[in-house]
């Protein structure tokens, strides 16, 4: 998949100003930046939520999983009714199934159907969101700020997720978080945006070892570390 | 409902829907008799509310109307109720245009008077019950229309009307499924006080004469009937008057009742909490703070602080981390005495040696107010000074968080300023006195990364130039542990582990390590799986005897799930 010159407008204010990224097949391209950056907004228009100008060839089947999984989810629905929306080109008595093989895929035992969204965790939550992006059977899943959200503990099992699901279904993934490290950490190759432009883009190692950009650099020297 | 006036409510409408079922059938035949021995008469014995032109008994007559007026202000509601919700819920799935008309036709009704376009369709409709309960009708469907449209509104711009949009699934499914089971609530709470108004709206038309008209009879059309005796005998206008009275206010309060209960869940009254018996300990002469045994509880054994004990130095920064859930928020107010009601705060021991100053997140500054006048307002409120003197002041904070023009910044909203600018100004509100202790509650964590690095480095300037000591509360063990010297890790309401920042990578606990392991840096090996935590942290009325971390640790023992362990030697763990 291809984005070419895609510009999103709102008013005077250009919120995306011309950026071309490609997305290989089987590849999780990473987008970081801070707020303000564009990298959202790219992300809800790669998806069709924001309107754009520009090209993005082969995009036909695109879903995105969004930041807060406790707002992404309709309260009233149960997780078996949330994921089984997906499937609405199934005939009803297959959905069932469906449904099933979805959450095993994410690693949800098949009884979490029946609950509500407040009865799980936030990893679990977010785990839903995914199986339920995954059953429209997408081309490319746009993960966007998919655990800023979430407790530490649990962060890691949604990135080791991610990873599983690239190696096992062969997804294309554009993952979009401000978190420098965990970007290295899931993607393969990184794009840097700054001011609504891509400023910066290259392998994940890199990036993160030989960055070009004086921006890449300052976001480099700004992540907390661990001393010793 | 727990307040008196919904309880009100209640009993005054289950005795009027009682009234309307019986009423007919006990005073049916009564209301109906005639005796013209007995015209335009007064109150008497026989007819405590007097009779009428052809000495029919007006208080059967008033009991028996109860029935049609209810079932008449009933119609009305829910014809409203009905096309209202459906107008508001159209612009959902019309295309554009046809949306944008009935939309433009929703609003033009709100702006018409409601009791003109009752009339109107009233007249139109022709005289009688049927066109005052669909003029009546008309009336209230703008409101419900306008209701529907600004919470569906509101829902539609929810994450999950989104994905379900990306999904495919259709406008229509959308709406029924998504956005009315979402929006239903207030629209039924909505109801109630509706109906209040029609019943009014429906005897004023009767009384007006546009409305019932005999042989029936509603209660509005009973105070017609009296209306000109009034002067004479004002007991056969005042019976219908009461009750057309009574139900308004029954109705009303139900709603209000529920409109209250909807915002917020009932304030349960506090248990009372033993106090911990006081250890007879010295208190550390050297600590700015010193907490001992801290417990916070809510009504129904929510326990979100257990015992917590705490010592920060002059000068140090302590960090306390945990997750959502774990207490460390409610630990900082409780120090700060900031518990929200109906929790319970008990310790053996809270000593503050000197001022105290809590920094929140920049979303704290009142987006109305100019960002001196929120500083200066310290200064005159806590400090007595002048409003020269307090501005003055102010100006000097901004400039020593290194805000770039201090005297054009104060006189700026703060919208006008950066989040980064924001949170320094938050902090320059926090050292418009002298705090020996500054309590930052997760000051950074709305903040870009770059941004971040400044303020961490600010409150290092900070506590340099003043001497303060700094708790610094976050979920982020990897800001920590670059900020902080001392690090107190929080589960489940207890402390841990408390160890240096710079041994963070050699922790004991099985939990500090899990959670240092499963971040993510600069130099994880990405070939292998991020190590993670199985289950969830129990919610703090779920927290049992043993080690609250025993059911997700890999180290667990029986020991472990039956006894808890005390914190030894900094760290609170069987198997460490």
């Amino acid at each position: 998949m291809r984005i070419e010159n895609l510009t999103v407008r709102y008013g005077a204010f250009t919120a995306v100003d011309d950026v071309t990224l490609e997305i290989p097949p089987g590849a999780i391209v990473g987008l970081v930046g801070e707020s303000g950056s564009g990298k959202s907004t790219l992300a809800r228009a790669v998806s069709g939520l924001v309107p754009h100008t520009g090209r993005i060839s082969d995009g036909r089947r695109v879903q995105m999983v969004f930041q807060n999984p406790y707002a992404s989810l309709d309260p009233r629905m149960t997780i078996g009714q949330s994921v089984a929306e997906a499937l609405l080109r199934l005939p009803a008595r297959e959905r069932g199934a469906e449904v099933e093989r979805l959450l095993d895929l994410v690693a949800l035992p098949a009884k979490v159907m029946g609950s509500y969204p407040r009865e799980l965790s936030g990893g679990q939550r977010q785990r839903v969101a995914i199986a339920r992006a995954l059953g429209a059977e997408p081309e490319l899943l746009v993960a966007d700020e998919i655990t800023s959200a979430l407790d530490v503990s649990v962060q890691g099992a949604v990135l080791n997720l991610v990873r599983e699901l690239r190696a096992e279904l062969g997804l294309s993934i554009l993952f979009i978080s401000h978190n420098l490290a965990v970007v290295r950490y899931v993607c393969d190759t990184i794009a840097v945006m700054h001011g609504g432009r891509v400023v910066e883009e290259g392998p994940a190692e890199r990036l993160t070892t030989e960055p070009a950009h004086d921006y890449t650099r300052a976001l480099l020297a700004a992540v907390p570390r661990l001393t010793t | 409902m727990r307040n008196r006036s919904g309880l009100a409510g209640l009993v005054i409408v289950a005795a009027l829907a009682v009234l309307a079922v019986v009423g007919p059938l006990v005073w049916g035949a009564e209301a109906e008799r005639m005796d013209s021995t007995a015209i335009l008469q007064g109150a008497s014995a026989a007819h405590p509310l007097g009779t009428d032109n052809l000495g029919r008994d007006i208080l059967a007559r008033v009991l028996v109307a109860g029935q049609f007026s209810l079932a008449l202000a009933l119609a009305a509601t829910l014809i409203g109720a009905v096309v209202g919700t459906v107008l508001g819920a159209l612009p959902a799935v019309l295309p554009r245009r046809g949306a944008r008309l009935v939309t433009g036709t929703v609003n033009a009704l709100v702006a018409f008077p409601g009791l003109l376009l009752a009339m109107f369709v009233a007249v139109v409709t022709g005289l009688g019950a049927k066109g005052a309960v669909l003029g009546i009708g008309a009336a209230v469907a703008p409101g419900f229309a306008r209701l529907t449209q600004t919470l569906a509104a509101s829902v539609a711009g929810a994450d999950y009307v989104s994905a379900a949009r990306m999904l495919g699934v259709p406008r229509h499914r959308i709406l029924v499924r998504h956005v009315l089971p979402n929006i239903a609530e207030p629209l039924i709470l909505n109801l109630s006080q509706a109906m209040g108004a029609s019943l009014l709206a429906l005897s004023g038309m009767s009384f007006l004469g546009l409305g019932v008209q005999p042989p029936d009879f509603d209660w509005g059309r009973l105070l017609f009937d009296g209306f000109p005796r009034i002067y004479v005998s004002p007991e056969v206008a005042l019976g219908p008057a009461v009750f057309i009275a009574l139900a308004g206010i029954g109705f009303n309060l139900i709603g209000d009742a529920l409109v209250k209960a909807a915002r917020r869940a009932a304030v349960l009254a506090p248990e009372k909490v033993a106090a911990p018996p006081a250890a007879e300990q010295e208190r550390d002469p050297h600590a700015v703070l010193e907490v001992r045994d801290l417990t916070v509880t809510f009504p129904g054994g929510v326990t979100p602080v257990r015992g917590l004990s705490l010592a920060v130095a002059p000068g140090e920064i302590v960090g306390l981390v945990g997750e959502s859930g774990s207490g460390k928020s409610l630990t900082a107010a409780a120090i700060g005495g900031l518990v929200p009601y109906p929790g319970v705060v008990t310790s053996a021991r809270l000593d503050l040696d000197g001022e105290l100053a809590m920094v929140f997140q920049e979303a704290a500054l009142n987006p109305a107010l100019k960002v001196g006048g929120q500083l200066a307002e310290v200064a005159t409120v806590h400090q007595g000074a002048t409003r020269a003197e307090a501005w003055a002041k102010a100006v000097d904070r901004l400039g020593h968080v290194r805000l770039p023009d201090p005297a054009r910044n104060a006189r700026q909203h703060p919208h006008e300023l950066s989040g980064g600018m924001r949170q320094r100004a938050v902090i320059a509100m926090g050292l418009m006195g002298r705090p020996r202790l500054i309590i930052a509650d997760e000051p950074t964590t709305a903040l870009d990364v770059t941004v971040q690095r400044q303020i961490l480095k600010l409150l290092r300037e900070v506590v340099e130039e003043t001497g303060a000591a700094v708790l610094f509360i976050s979920h982020d063990i990897a800001v920590v542990g670059e900020l902080c010297d001392r690090v107190v890790v929080m589960y489940a309401g207890r402390v841990v582990e408390q160890l240096p920042a710079d041994q963070l990578k050699a922790a004991r606990h099985p939990y500090t390590r899990a959670l240092i392991d499963s971040l993510p840096d600069m130099s994880t090996d990405r070939s292998r799986p991020l190590a993670s935590i199985p289950g969830r942290q129990p919610a703090p009325e779920a927290v049992g005897d043993g080690c609250a971390f025993a059911p997700r640790c890999p180290l667990a023992t029986a020991r472990c799930q039956a006894e808890r362990p005390p914190l030894v030697d900094d760290v609170a763990c069987w198997e460490a």
